[in-house]
């Protein structure tokens, strides 16, 4: 049984009225909604709220699921919905700095040169896509996430797959030349 | 020089045999060349390698508890309005069969076509004041289908292309 089955399998538990289905379909997908949410609105507190919200309206809107759909697909798309509406009502946007992945990696952050290095790199990258548009970011994020197909990811974000290629091309690049603007400015201010 | 979506198409396992050449031969004769490509090649494995965020350790529980306690969805009569209106149409149809059979079983006059008129029923049910009443009913219930199934759709279609 593969993946999309098995969330189909679920989701027909739950029409049944089978509530430990909800919960196995809650831990199967509630990292990668979470995920997809916080690297949008770079704030824990709003990602999970939207990641619960979008898990709301799947529950609520069940009926309208056509089962011959790739679940994730719709879920993801359910979510980056979400994601967006949340960022708009955001004004004024702030990093919860106690929370942020920034502080959870240096918290985190072993001793040994190696993992230093990695983390440093990680840290780099995820300043760097919160720098980018909501756009990029979420073209990323889809891409490298669940190494999810042009296809679905134009569905999600409800635009072509050629535009989906082409946005994720210059997402990567926007993202590059960002990371280079960081290293020079950490280099003239190490000079 | 390649271009940066055919370095892309490379890293994406998804370039052509005559870009991979290209891209081999410029490896070895380009320095510049080299560096930028590792440039790109080093961010495209951060990006793979980047971690799964995780929700926090309630989130489960505390969606479970909000789902205990979402009130049950009633299913709004604008949601019925289809099935409103073909009752309505149904029942009108049916009542005025049935009457009118009624009628024309129990008379023992003999038929005749122009009897029809006289039958105080029908003649009820053909008052001017009740036709307006039940077309204007119907008129209402159609004006709401089509605000439902037609305008509703279409404006949802396009605020999700504007967003």
């Amino acid at each position: 049984m593969n993946d999309n089955q098995k969330d189909i399998n679920l989701l027909n538990r739950i029409r049944t009225g089978d509530k430990s289905a909800y919960k196995e379909l809650i831990n199967r997908h509630k990292d990668y909604a979470f995920t997809v949410a916080y690297r949008i609105l770079n704030n824990r507190e709003d990602a999970e709220e939207v990641a619960q919200d979008a898990f709301m309206q799947v529950f609520g809107a069940l009926q309208s699921f056509n089962a011959e759909s790739k679940f994730t697909t719709w879920f993801y798309r359910i979510v980056f919905n979400a994601a967006l509406m949340q960022k708009r009502k955001n004004k004024v946007e702030s990093v919860d700095i106690e929370n942020s992945s920034e502080a959870f990696l240096v918290s985190h952050s072993s001793d040994s040169t190696e993992d230093l290095r990695k983390n440093e790199r990680k840290m780099a990258i995820q300043k760097a896509l919160q720098n980018l548009s909501a756009d990029d970011t979420t073209m990323i994020t889809l891409f490298y996430l669940k190494e999810l197909s042009l296809e679905e990811i134009a569905e999600i974000t409800n635009i072509s797959a050629e535009t989906a290629k082409v946005k994720i091309h210059r997402a990567r690049k926007r993202l590059a030349e960002e990371m280079k603007k960081m290293l020079n400015e950490e280099v003239r201010s190490l000079l | 020089m390649l271009t940066d979506e055919q370095i892309f198409d490379i890293l994406d396992g998804c370039a052509s045999k005559e870009i991979l050449i290209q891209h081999k031969n410029l490896l070895s004769k380009s320095a510049e060349y080299k560096t930028y490509f590792e440039d790109l090649e080093a961010i495209h494995f951060d990006l793979i390698a980047l971690p799964i965020e995780k929700p926090s350790a309630q989130f489960t529980e505390n969606l479970l508890a909000n789902l205990a306690y979402a009130p049950v969805k009633k299913k709004s009569w604008s949601s019925q309005l289809t099935w409103i209106f073909f009752t309505i149409m149904s029942v009108f149809f049916i009542g005025t069969i049935s009457l009118t059979l009624f009628y024309f079983s129990s008379s023992t006059a003999a038929i005749e076509i122009p009897r029809v008129n006289n039958l105080d029923v029908i003649n009820t049910f053909s008052t001017d004041i009740l036709v307006k009443v039940l077309l204007l009913v119907n008129l209402i219930v159609l004006l709401a289908i089509f605000d439902k199934k037609v305008l509703k759709q279409y404006f949802l279609n396009k605020k999700m292309r504007l967003s």
